[in-house]
């Protein structure tokens, strides 16, 4: 499950489709409202890739019937993921908003971060370790991530062992 | 509708107020609205962005009370030079998903 932010995030560093491939990946509609409706999709040229892989059913998209009260205020896309998270018994929340990572922890929701899957994708072969460290770059300058996550997160990719990848840049 | 209003300004100010709008070859009138919409739109962004730093506003939150979407949202993180509000206990509990 995955709300706006990440969906953003990782359609930035170009592993959207990539991770797509390997989950699935579910968000409220109301996110993909949020993250690719029409009006953006001119402006953010990587809006469009979240709406491809929407089509493409790389993302499902689903409405949320759940008014369930949560234990912080959030806007309705992030609220929406954390509601059809608990609806759907989801396994982790994909989210790089630390309030709603905050709401996470009192539910006792597991949850993931972009960087996280970034050295996830590295770790199960996904990607190659170079591709890996430019997406952590591009989390960095674009996606406005503190330098001490992304230094725990490089760090963490030395860990994982140098073996075959099936990366194919253009996914 | 604009509506009048009075204010008093010390000798000083009204006077640079003026060269100034003489500058931008604007009515006083005129160039004080725009000061003023420019001023409290900056008040605003500042205030949201304290709040969304402290983590009392979340991203979408912040972005929708600036009236912007979350992709200018971070445009604007950038411009501020500001980070997001995921601290370094998050990474370290965040889970693989893989």
């Amino acid at each position: 499950m995955a709300d706006a932010s990440s969906l953003i995030l990782l359609a930035k560093c170009s592993l959207l489709r990539t991770y797509g491939h390997r989950v699935t990946l579910l968000a409220p509609r109301s996110v993909l409202r949020e993250a690719a409706a029409p009006e953006l999709r001119e402006a953010y040229p990587d809006s469009e890739e979240i709406a491809r892989c929407t089509e493409e059913g790389l993302i499902h998209g689903e409405a949320v019937s759940s008014r369930r009260e949560l234990p912080l205020a959030l806007g309705a896309g992030e609220a929406d993921a954390i509601r059809l998270f608990l609806a759907r018994r989801a396994d982790v929340l994909l989210s790089d908003d630390g309030r709603a990572l905050r709401t996470c922890r009192l539910l006792g929701i597991a949850f993931t971060t972009t960087p996280r899957v970034i050295v996830d994708l590295r770790a199960c072969g996904a990607i190659e370790p170079a591709r890996a460290r430019r997406a952590l770059e591009k989390v960095a300058v674009a996606g406005r991530y503190s330098r001490d996550i992304i230094a725990a997160a490089l760090a963490a990719l030395q860990e994982v062992p140098h073996g075959e990848t099936d990366d194919d840049p253009s996914s | 509708m604009a509506r009048p209003t009075t204010i008093r300004l010390p000798d000083e100010l009204l006077a640079e107020l003026d060269r100034r709008a003489r500058s931008h070859q604007k009515d006083r009138a005129v160039f004080l609205r725009e000061l003023l919409r420019d001023a409290l739109a900056r008040d605003l962004e500042e205030e949201v962005v304290v709040a969304y730093r402290a983590g009392r506003l979340s991203l979408s939150e912040a972005a929708h009370r600036l009236e912007l979407d979350p992709w200018s949202w971070f445009d604007l993180l950038r411009r501020r030079n500001e980070t997001l509000s995921v601290e370094l206990e998050d990474w370290i509990d965040s889970r693989s998903a893989l």
